[in-house]
């Protein structure tokens, strides 16, 4: 935490160091109340000066005025630089993450990055306002307190530093033993979340299996634990307030009653004696609030952990100097091993093989057999574990990464539109496309109808494109891929939500006008048996290389592939 | 419209009456003990006066008396706090019962309609609110107002001048905490708004880092990024100065009223007339800041219950959908044979569009009817209608020769086995999942189901086989999740399959092996095969082709290309890829 505070604080050396300063300001002003009030009661009430008490009435005001206005300065200067390094500190983490390769936000997860730079950096900016704001105070006070007390009695100001210590104690105990359920109960309120969750989602096989009974019962079950949880919490922090004002009273008390004494023999005054039993209670407000930050600036050290871990975390992909700038791809691969960093097995191993520009390449296999994979590593989402990947003949190590990607278009099978309309996601693939290359696009891809009969290219698109269905997504991912004209193009599965006549009609479209290289990866045969090659991918190994003609002569999971799909008639049939 | 919400939190306390005059009962305690102690403190102060003037019996007579006192307040204190605890989460535990209940019996359209996410932030989230709002409110805001009235009673028994000053200046402190609070809660509101856009762009963005990059787009999500970004920091700016203001300016307010008390009260004390007394004196001072906190408190406890209110609004607007027609009395269907007829059946989800137009259908005991057409055409939701999903706007649905709204809802679907395009699985082990279709399983029938349906393979690579805990997110691919459903199904055997695109996350090999299996499981006996992949359905003995609700053509396989129609054409495109 001290690493970011120092890296972000830099900048506000003068508001955090003012800040406090103010804040004290109106701190001391507070203590000085106590004694004045005494000086009221001693001096102003028993030797009947109305003078007195005017004037000190009048100080009393003055010290609220001044500690307001002082006060002010400080919450202005603690708002400003905490939301101002949060802002930077959100800008940096989101740079950041941009930065990094695709293993190292698969290891770290989306969901976690969120949390990390919404609530976390809120987390941190709010405990940077409370440092500028309390976290001098409320020690002060209690210090403070403590010593304008031994100035008043040192006798008595040692029941101050016992209670002190009390109150202190009793928090610890409290937070000490609760924590553990306090754990507890967030599992099983998640557990709950779960099984509401999956009501909803699976209400149709709850109802199939008429097993509503089942469902009640396992969600009473979780909802009555919770309650007893929350119980068990509720008695131990029921706890905490009572026995600190035990604390605070018995030291009234004793103050009381020590103190008669002293004023008997004439060390103390009646008013110092209420002065006393102020500075008390300012203590145990003070006490609370000390509490408070300690529960704070624990949530923001662990904030600032999960922060931290993000900015060490670097890229394991190093870009490379040569801009591409060819007009054709070749790929060839060489000995190429990869394994994701959370898998005890290879998704890829020793593969080899070789794409000329201008041709299509077909990779066929099962779930799981590495097809996509492949194309990450084209991508350089990833890099190799073993092996080299070659584009016209150098390392792709030695690309420029952007350059190289500028001119390869990728359609995923769950494609992602991204909110806003149907122009903006086009506009992605090529940002000064004019309307007639994205209709021609859209026609490309087959969406040009369906587009049309909604509000054409100012059509909105709702985040993930949920107003679209899977095949109207795969044809406008398409059309944004195809308006880059890039140079290598990479069906991901893309035509997989589409019905085959569909399917058929967009590759028509594609082969007709592309040009460049092509990789088409598919679980269905007659979407690549009419390609130039096709890679037959088994649990991360090529086992078979070759047209469709070859590999059904030769390769026995090809040949099992294409009967399960299609009749002898379809496998012969050229196109 | 917050009387009628505040009646049914009310209602759903009944139960718990004993807490809530525990509650009371102490919470009465509690105040008072917090109300006599500093009089008494203010007595004994005034029993130490200066040397020679100390009266050490009084003053210790009222030592005891305040630790007796404390003590007392102490334990009413803690009863208090726990006894409302107990209301609060045994009330909401109710709730949220009868919310999981709603979801259980509610007609399907209905969940349908809404998001899920909405609906479990009502189960959980709002339910939590309100239980928040219920421990306030009993701990808070209720001994919050029996402490000012007992303050201002006392204040008046004690002085009268004083008090009447108390009065009239403390809601000062009230007012200036509630104008800035006013005058910030859109600020507030924006804030949070800008922080949920911000949550939801970054959600976005990087769940798709892969297309930013291949696109190359990252410097344009980081100015779109940048942009919320500085919109946040300008509103986040306002509210948090808008936050750090409320505490000094009510602060400042109180120390005015403060110094008026101690200035107003030595006047009086040397004036003499109203008897004020130097620890009388004391006492006011304590009670002004007494008197000045619930309201403080009051005011926030309010802003929670507003709170409270909004989400109870939201949870009892759930709770008050209609729950699916009672079916207590209807036939309860025994040993289904499965002969189907539809009779003029139309349907559609919003009157809108009709997704079924006058449906006519008969189908005989052990038919395997398969129904294909392009997206949309109605496939799902004719078996939406033959489980009574959904119910039909017109015309009747017969299941042996029963009206399907005559029979119980359970006895229907009990005859029912299916297999839905996406796999449902919950958490819990591999073995629960599977056995979810049949009470009290063996072992063995389990273990038989799931090699026919190929889970077997991968659970025993799996370090904890069948007792390993699954759940949606928990790396099992889609095809493995699929093959579970199958299990579960094979592991039924009903008398009436389902098959919705029931291999549709298979690879082509291993879909080979399950299609053989269910063609054993069909025989003999009626089922439903909705498929992508024609290939899949070409041995159905009849073939449904649907075209916008209706049924275009029917027949066999070979009758339905030979009339080269829509299924001829299908069924090429699909083959030829021309």
């Amino acid at each position: 935490m001290i690493e970011l505070y120092r890296k972000y604080l830099k900048k506000y050396k003068k508001e955090v160091i003012l800040g406090p300063l103010f804040k004290l300001i109106e701190a001391i002003f507070e203590l000085i109340v106590p004694l004045v009030v005494a000086y009221i009661i001693d001096h102003g009430i028993k030797n009947k000066e109305f003078e007195t008490i005017y004037k000190m009435g009048g100080v009393l005001i003055a010290l609220a005025v001044v500690g307001l206005c002082s006060t002010l300065v400080c919450q202005f200067f603690a708002s400003k630089v905490s939301q101002k390094v949060g802002t930077q500190m959100r800008k940096d983490l989101y740079v950041h993450i941009n930065s990094l390769s695709n293993r190292e936000i698969d290891k770290l997860t989306v969901s976690s990055l969120q949390t990390r730079l919404v609530n976390d950096t809120i987390q941190v900016q709010n405990s940077i306002a409370m440092l500028i704001r309390l976290a001098i105070r409320a020690p002060f006070i209690v210090v403070g307190a403590t010593i304008m007390s031994f100035m008043i009695s040192p006798t008595l100001a040692i029941i101050f530093v016992f209670a002190t210590l009390a109150i202190g104690l009793i928090i610890f105990l409290v937070s000490k033993f609760s924590l553990p359920h306090n754990k507890k109960m967030q599992q099983q309120l998640d557990d709950l979340t779960v099984i509401t969750k999956e009501n909803l989602t699976g209400a149709r096989v709850v109802r199939a299996f008429s097993k509503q009974q089942y469902e009640q019962k396992r969600f009473y079950d979780k909802a009555n634990s919770l309650e007893k949880t929350s119980l068990k919490i509720a008695k131990i922090s029921s706890c905490l307030n009572p026995l600190t004002s035990v604390v605070v009273n018995m030291t009234i008390v004793l103050i009381i009653y020590f103190g008669m004494f002293q004023v008997e023999s004439a060390s103390l005054t009646q008013g110092q004696i209420i002065s006393l039993v102020n500075y008390m209670t300012q203590i145990s407000i003070a006490i609370v609030v000390v509490a408070n930050l300690v529960v704070l600036f624990s949530k923001a050290s662990a904030s600032s952990k999960r922060i931290n871990e993000v900015f060490n975390t670097s890229s394991s992909i190093i870009n490379g100097t040569e801009k591409f700038e060819d007009s054709k791809i070749s790929i060839e691969f060489k000995k190429v091993d990869m394994r994701y960093s959370d898998s005890a097995m290879n998704a890829l191993s020793d593969i080899n093989f070789k794409v000329e520009s201008g041709m299509t390449l077909g990779i066929i296999g099962g779930t799981g057999a590495g097809k996509s994979t492949l194309i990450n590593l084209l991508m350089r989402f990833y890099d190799v574990n073993n092996g080299e990947i070659l584009i016209n003949g150098l390392n792709i190590k030695e690309y420029d990464i952007k350059s190289l990607r500028e001119n390869i278009a990728v359609v995923h099978q769950k494609p992602t539109l991204f909110s806003g309309t149907i122009k903006a996601n086009l506009k992605y693939g090529k940002e000064d496309a004019t309307e007639d290359e994205m209709y021609e696009a859209l026609k490309m891809a087959n969406a040009y109808d369906f587009v049309c009969e909604k509000e054409g290219l100012e059509t909105v698109v709702l985040q993930g494109g949920k107003n679209f269905s899977g095949g109207q997504k795969q044809r406008l991912a398409i059309a944004r891929a195809l308006i880059r004209n890039p140079k290598l193009l990479i069906l991901d599965d893309a035509t997989s939500a589409l019905d085959y006549k569909t399917e058929a009609e967009v590759k028509k479209a594609i082969f007709k006008r592309f040009k460049g290289t092509m990789i088409v990866i598919s679980q269905r045969v007659a979407t690549i048996k009419n390609l130039d090659q096709i890679i037959v991918l088994e649990d991360g190994l090529i086992v078979g290389f070759g047209n469709h003609r070859d590999l059904y002569e030769n390769c026995e999971v090809y040949r099992e592939i294409c009967d399960s799909q299609l009749s002898k008639d379809e496998v012969n049939r050229d196109e | 419209m917050n009387k009628n919400i505040l009646r049914r939190i009310l209602h759903y306390t009944k139960p718990y009456r004993k807490w809530i005059v525990t509650t009371i009962i102490s919470a009465l305690i509690y105040v008072l003990t917090t109300l006599i102690i500093p009089i008494i403190t203010g007595d004994a102060i005034n029993s130490v006066v200066g040397p020679r003037q100390v009266d050490y019996k009084a003053v210790t007579i009222r030592i005891l008396i305040i630790i007796v006192l404390f003590v007392i307040g102490a334990i009413a204190e803690w009863i208090l706090s726990y006894a409302s605890n107990e209301l609060s989460y045994k009330t909401v535990k109710d709730m949220r019962k009868d919310a999981i209940d709603k979801i259980l019996n509610v007609d399907l359209k209905h969940l349908d309609a809404m998001a899920t996410g909405d609906i479990i932030t009502n189960v959980i989230t709002d339910v939590d609110q309100v239980s928040d709002g219920l421990i306030q409110c009993f701990k808070q805001f209720f001994t919050g107002i029996i402490t000012i009235i007992g303050t201002l009673v006392l204040m008046f028994v004690i002085c009268f001048p004083i008090a009447i000053a108390v009065v009239i200046l403390t809601p000062l402190s009230l007012f200036v905490a509630s104008y800035i609070a006013k005058s910030s809660a859109e600020t507030f509101k924006l804030q949070s708004n800008k922080r949920g856009e911000l949550g939801a762009f970054v959600n976005e963005y990087l769940s798709n880092q892969s297309i930013v990059t291949s696109y190359g787009l990252e410097q344009k999500t980081i100015d779109d990024f940048e942009k919320i970004n500085q919109e946040l920091d300008k509103y986040g700016f306002k509210s948090q100065i808008f936050g750090a203001l409320i505490n000094p300016s009510t602060r400042f307010v109180n120390a005015i009223i403060y110094a008026v008390l101690a200035v107003g009260g030595a006047l009086i004390v040397l004036d003499g007339r109203f008897g004020l007394t130097i620890g009388a004196l004391y006492s006011f001072l304590t009670y002004a800041s007494h008197y000045t906190k619930p309201f403080n408190e009051i005011s926030g406890v309010i802003a929670e219950l507003q709170n409270s209110f909004a989400s109870a609004k939201r949870i009892f607007a759930f709770l008050d959908i209609e729950d699916q027609s009672s079916d207590k009395n209807n036939y309860v269907l025994r040993d289904p044979q499965g002969n189907f007829n539809l009779d003029n059946v139309s349907f559609s989800y919003n009157d809108k569009k009709i997704v079924i137009d006058n449906l006519n259908l008969e189908i005989k005991k052990g038919t395997a009817v398969a129904i294909v057409g392009p997206t949309g055409c109605g496939k799902t939701t004719l078996i939406n209608l033959l489980m009574r999903f959904y119910d039909v706007n017109q015309g009747i649905i017969k299941l042996d020769n029963h009206d399907i709204k005559t029979l119980t809802r359970n006895s229907l679907r009990e005859g029912f086995g299916m297999v839905l395009q996406d796999s449902w699985i919950f958490k819990g082990s591999i073995r629960d999942n599977v056995a979810y279709s049949v009470d009290n399983a063996t072992e063995e029938e389990i273990i038989a189901a799931c090699k026919s349906s190929k889970v077997h393979n991968f659970v025993m690579r799996m370090e904890h086989g069948y007792d390993t805990i699954i759940d949606d997110a928990s790396g099992l691919s889609e095809g493995q999740k699929q093959l579970i459903c199958i299990a579960r199904l094979m592991l039924k055997d009903p008398k009436i399959l389902i098959l919705d695109e029931a291999t549709s996350s298979l690879d082509t090999r291993s879909e080979i092996i399950i299609q053989n299996n269910f063609k054993k499981l069909i025989k003999g006996k009626t089922s439903f095969i909705i498929a992508h992949r024609l290939a899949t359905i070409k041995e159905a003995d009849i073939i449904l082709v649907m075209k916008n609700g209706q049924i275009v053509e029917r027949g066999t396989h070979e009758a339905l290309l030979s009339q080269k129609g829509f299924y001829f054409e299908l069924y090429n495109a699909q083959f030829n890829g021309e």
